[in-house]
């Protein structure tokens, strides 16, 4: 499915609990959809059939229903149904069923929130985290780490290797954050003072779903300017005075200069993809910065990951 | 004077408040003890505030359609000021302030005074036959502490740094460090709090000691029924939220960490350094605290609106409600098991899985009670003879209103459907679909129903067809697309949607929303006309006009101090109407019943025999 | 046309009990869970902390003993005076009430001895390596302040919360006696510039502080509120005696049970608090 598609129903999803969830959802929405039929139709009738009018009187007694009950049991049952078969076992198995500490594929995270950006922190070659202390902090050292070499951290940029469990560890270092990523299914608050754990698997790579997705006609505007993520041109466009603006799939981040020639040259919509298609959004209220509190996701083949620790390491 | 009666005898001894008797406009309009005069103060400051909320919202969805685009008019610039809207676009914290803003006076300030304040206070004392509620005085200075916790609100909007900005809810520790906004949030809420405290006590002596001889509990309208339960709901679960407030005013005025857990950095500050507080609170207690007010809260805005619908339903039905102790019942159970689902707000902040078990249960099986009251109201249209009056349209569509509002919080009690929909735009369309075209609808309804027994005079149902219409179709185009902009990912609470691929993907259904909310403005100018016009110039009507067989319509209209000309004594249930082997169609519950069977049961009051 | 309220000082036949009594106990019922959620928080916050002080090693017990013992004597007086309206003795009631309201306010006065302790004691965090650390062979110590004078050398009266508070001058402290004695140290001379950090044991300190003050503070004032009511009563308000006894016998009797409720709430807070 495209996943940039959005707005009809679900967008597209690229983890492996994450159908289950679209299932459920789709399930309790025939039961509302149908219950909704069902009084709609019911009500309409009677609305008609027992509209006020000359020579019509109302009844005093009723026949007896049997129906209504029926319905309301069965509703209960179809919700029973739904809660012990769905969602009591899968969230259990989602949230709570942590892959084995020696399952020796998975790749432990920790996330830290601040407002309003995301730390996604890796153990280096050693695999231990090292030691953090908060009167560490300052801007090269962005966690206070007591070697800030030995581990690798990436601020708004959320690289994980395909086809593996992943364990994020997520916490909030201010106030509450939420850990979203739509097309993941994978949602959970990052509250101060608890760090807990959370663990999904991605079915796609980055690429894949990149090349899947149509490109968005993007609308030029001063609003751009700041935003972090890395666009790929889909469109070459000349600036005013003749020479390239951008080429037919560069990538580049909209700046100042970018969104005033683009301006200059009369463009108001720009046809691109974003470089990294799945998103990180902040999913609880936690400031004025709230809604510019974005990450990248990457889902890497295992050689752009290890390059992408392995560049980390370097810095 | 009726002082032999056998209900008033005993005890009256006192013809309440000194205030009562007297003339003078102040002691008759502005510190009236008639619960009557309080029911119109809450019921204008109700409406005003509702209308305000609905400004700060149309002032968001500018931002939310337009995102960075200066407002279109530059007087509503300039009058925001250049703190507020630099440039002419609104400001991410202003932003932040309007919607916290918006939500607690939609709820705190705007709803729950009218249909508890308002319709409560006016209608409850004549449904049953009293002269006024059990405590004038309480009742009083209930209307006034509101009034001035609505003004520390507004008030609030001019502080430095401006009103409250972390939502509604004011999760800690975003409020702790607000600015002092939330201070003023804070003591309004206290304020808000104690006026409810104060209505809910006079409402549960009222309704428990004050009934007329002859309305024996299950005799009661089934609005009153809803007001005392949500009585009891006030009562009991705005308490922990007082404590809430008390802890938060602790840490911010005081320097405690009750939401403070240890090892806060602030701005790669670590939070120690900066204000040497202690660490040791827990961030999410407050969310318990708050939230076991806040389920508990959503029934105090549904359930009156309910009881009005029931009112109003057997009333242009012309027959019995369909079940109405199943009806009690259900809303008694609802009062129960509001207070034990409080959590499932909750499940993304890492419960274990009992307790989200426990909650999504309960969760469960607290929507049977739901579906069996809806259920009832619907079969209650079978075979009636149903009148389409205004009223009765504004009631009918609260019915399919509220079962979209009701189902669409079946995703998200279940935690595993909750963990794609939670925080996102599902959730704002379905708890608006529940209060604003469930509820609000209820109260236009409770307004053009109980608008003769106010004034003597009927609103016009012209102008209410040009309102009702409009504001139907505008209420589903508002809320409707929220659920497709939800299921595609998109967060509440977004200042800019547009940051985010799927944000922009939405992005033409929130431009539909917000077309949709300015219009829905517009179509509230023939209610605005209706309800002032009708006031004077409506036509004028008998004491009941609808036919109607409680109590309040066997007092004059308006009713005078002290309601009735006689007090009424009960002699069947609240819904006879079409009684079989009789002349009229309906049979009040004060007709004594062998002037009932003569076939006269719309003659005044008979006078209780002494 | 009537607008008398009925039940207002008969009982209900069916509920047996007059309105104002309802009211009352429905207010009760909203204050059960006012200090439920309190308390709540206060088992919740402590549990999930680390470590927790014993109340009894920080607080003063003869004081609160003291207290819980003036207080539950009031609830005695309290209910004497609704007796003696009841046997109609309403100069009895006077004195009663009087004997309520003044055990009420000594319950304040020894409250406020209780806070004045807490409020000027002081915990000191010295400069790591200063003369000040090495001459009191601790980093941190706890003791009041005998005298302060400030950097111009005048004498500071004022209450000193913080360091700030000193502006660049001196105290003379008194550190806690060590464990298992009672002899106070004698006092030192610590300059602005020794101390790290200077701060008093006030709600802010730590949680058990913070819940200390608020559910102590909470209480106090609604000790505070019952003195109001209780006042009231004992003078405009008795004027009812003569007009309407009935109705003011009822009224006393709906304080007494809000001044009950008052007691059973401190009968939790001292074993939760001190004892606990």
């Amino acid at each position: 499915m495209d996943p940039v598609k959005f707005g009809y129903w679900f967008p597209a999803d690229v983890s492996t609990h994450g159908p289950s969830v679209d299932l459920l959802i789709d399930y309790v929405h025939y039961l509302a959809v149908a219950l909704f039929v069902g009084w709609g139709i019911f009500m309409l009738y009677c609305l008609i059939r027992f509209r006020q009018r000359p020579g019509h009187k109302a009844q005093y007694e009723l026949p007896h229903f049997k129906g209504s009950k029926y319905a309301e049991v069965a509703v209960a049952l179809i919700e029973l149904v739904l809660l012990l078969g769905f969602s009591i076992p899968v969230w259990a198995s989602i949230r709570y069923e942590l892959p084995r500490t020696d399952a020796p594929d998975k790749v432990v995270v920790r996330c830290i929130a601040e407002q309003f950006a995301w730390y996604f922190w890796y153990p280096g070659p050693d695999g231990e985290f090292e030691p953090a202390s908060a009167d560490r902090i300052k801007p090269s050292n962005p966690l206070g780490l007591r070697d800030p070499s030995r581990d690798a951290v990436s601020k708004d940029e959320f690289h994980f290797p395909v086809n593996r469990p992943i364990v994020v560890y997520v916490t909030s270092r201010d106030v509450i954050h939420g850990f979203n990523i739509p097309l993941m299914r994978v949602k959970h608050d990052a509250v101060p003072g608890l760090n807990i754990p959370i663990w999904f698997q991605a079915t796609k790579t980055n690429d894949e779903i990149f090349a899947a997705m149509s490109p968005e006609r993007l609308r030029i505007g001063p609003a751009l300017v700041g935003r972090k993520e890395p666009y790929i041109a889909m469109e070459a466009v000349k600036a005013a005075d003749g020479s390239d603006l951008l080429k037919s799939g560069d990538t580049f981040v909209f700046g100042e200069a970018l969104v005033k020639g683009l301006t200059g040259a009369g463009v108001q919509e720009l046809s691109v993809k974003l470089k990294f298609p799945v998103e990180l959004a902040c999913a609880q209220l936690c400031g004025n910065g709230h809604s510019g509190m974005r990450a990248a996701v990457s889902i890497d083949t295992e050689e752009q990951f290890a390059a992408f620790i392995a560049g980390k390491m370097a810095k | 004077m009726t002082d032999t009666h056998p209900n008033g005898s005993p005890g009256a001894r006192e013809a309440h408040g000194g205030g009562h008797g007297e003339t003078s406009f102040l002691w008759k309009y502005v510190f009236s003890q008639d619960h009557k005069v309080i029911g119109i103060q809450y019921g204008i400051t109700g409406l005003c505030f509702l209308f305000f909320g609905f400004t700060l919202m149309m002032l968001m969805r500018w931002q939310l359609a337009y995102p960075n685009q200066p407002l279109p008019w530059p007087w509503l610039a300039e009058l925001l000021g250049n703190i507020r809207a630099p440039g002419g676009v609104l400001e991410a914290g202003f932003y932040n302030q309007l919607g916290a803003m918006h939500g607690t006076i939609m709820v705190f300030l705007g709803v729950v005074p009218i249909a508890v304040g308002a319709f409560g206070n006016y209608v409850v004392p004549l449904q049953i036959g009293a002269p006024d509620m059990a405590f004038p005085k309480l009742n009083m200075a209930s209307y006034w502490v509101y009034f001035c916790g609505g003004v520390i609100m507004l008030a609030s909007f001019f502080v430095p740094g401006g009103a409250a900005s972390s939502g509604w809810t004011s999760y800690p520790p975003l409020s702790n460090i607000a600015t002092q906004g939330q201070t003023w949030w804070l003591v309004g809420m206290v304020f808000l709090i104690t006026s409810s405290l104060l209505g809910s006590v006079n409402f549960i002596v009222t309704i428990v000691q004050m009934r007329a001889p002859g309305l024996s509990m299950f005799r009661l309208p089934f609005f009153v029924w809803a007001q005392l339960v949500t009585a009891f709901l006030l009562l009991l679960a705005f308490p922990p939220l007082e404590a809430a407030g008390v802890l938060q005013l602790m840490d911010r005025v005081f320097g405690t960490s009750f939401f403070l857990p240890s090892g806060l950095v602030v701005n790669a500050i670590p939070y120690a350094q900066t204000t040497g507080y202690s660490g040791g609170g827990s961030a999410l207690l407050w969310q318990h605290l708050f939230w076991f007010l806040a389920h508990p809260e959503v029934y105090v805005l549904i359930l009156p609106a309910m009881g009005i619908v029931a009112e109003i339903v057997a009333n242009n039905t012309r027959k019995p409600l369909w079940g109405y102790r199943l009806l009690v019942y259900a809303a008694i159970f609802l009062g129960f098991m509001s207070f034990i689902v409080w959590a499932h707000h909750m499940f993304m902040t890492g419960m274990g899985t009992v307790m989200s078990t426990f909650f999504q249960t309960t969760t469960m099986i607290i929507s049977i009670p739901s579906v069996i009251i809806l259920t009832c109201m619907i079969l209650s249209l079978w075979g009636g003879s149903i009148r389409f009056s205004i009223p009765m349209l504004f009631a009918l569509a609260f019915l399919p209103m509220f079962a979209i509002g009701g189902l669409t919080g079946l995703p998200l009690g279940l935690t595993l459907s909750d963990l794609h929909l939670h925080d996102t735009y599902y959730v704002i369309g379905h708890f608006h679909y529940v209060v604003a075209p469930g509820t609000i609808m209820a109260l236009f309804a409770g307004i053009y129903y109980w608008y003769p027994k106010v004034t003597g005079r009927k609103m016009s149902g012209l102008l209410g067809h040009l309102h009702f219409w409009p504001t139907l179709i505008l209420m589903n185009s508002i809320f409707m697309p929220m659920f497709f902009m939800g299921m595609a990912g998109l967060n509440r609470r977004m200042y800019d949607q547009t940051v985010y691929v799927h944000g922009r993907g939405v992005q033409p259904l929130s431009l539909m929303v917000s077309w949709s909310a300015w219009m829905l403005a517009v179509a509230q100018i023939p209610f605005i006309i209706n309800f002032f016009k009708s006031w004077k110039a409506g036509e004028k009507v008998n004491d009941n006009p609808w036919e109607a067989t409680t109590l309040e319509w066997a007092a004059p209209s308006p009713p005078p101090h002290g309601n009735f000309t006689t007090l009424p004594e009960v002699h069947r249930g609240p819904y006879e109407y079409s009684v079989p082997g009789q002349s009229g169609d309906f049979c009040p519950q004060h007709a004594r019943p062998d002037s009932a069977s003569e076939g006269t049961p719309s003659a005044p009051p008979v006078p209780a025999a002494h | 046309m009537s607008t008398a309220i009925p039940w207002s000082v008969k009982p209900h036949p069916v509920t047996g009990i007059p309105n104002a009594k309802l009211g009352i106990w429905l207010f009760l019922a909203s204050e059960v869970m006012l200090f439920g959620a309190l308390f709540s928080s206060y088992i919740l916050i402590r549990t999930g902390s680390e470590q927790w002080p014993m109340g009894r090693t920080i607080l003063n017990i003869p004081l609160a003993t003291l207290n819980t013992v003036i207080l539950i004597t009031s609830s005695v007086t309290m209910v004497m005076a609704w007796a003696s309206l009841k046997m109609n003795q309403f100069g009895k009631f006077k004195l009663f009430q009087t004997l309520t309201i003044l055990l009420a306010l000594g319950f304040m006065v020894v409250k406020a001895f209780e806070y004045g302790g807490k409020l000027h004691h002081y915990e000191v965090t010295l400069v790591e390596g200063s003369e000040a650390a090495d001459k009191a062979g601790a980093l941190k110590i706890t003791g009041h302040i005998d005298h302060a004078t400030a950097g111009n050398g005048g004498a500071i009266t004022s209450w000193i919360r913080s360091r700030d508070d000193l502006h660049d001058g001196k105290i003379s402290f008194v550190a806690d006696p060590p464990a298992g004695s009672h002899e106070h140290p004698a006092a030192i001379e610590l300059a602005a510039e020794d101390m790290e950090r200077l701060t008093f044991f006030g709600p802010h300190r730590d949680t058990f502080f913070a819940v200390y003050f608020t559910l102590t503070g909470l209480h106090g004032i609604h000790v505070l509120g019952g003195i109001v009511v209780l006042l009231y009563f004992l003078l405009p308000g008795s004027r009812m005696w003569r007009t309407d006894p009935e109705r003011f016998t009822g009224r006393i009797e709906c304080t007494g049970l809000y001044w009950h409720f008052v007691d059973l709430v401190w009968i939790f807070l001292f074993p939760t608090l001190y004892l606990l």
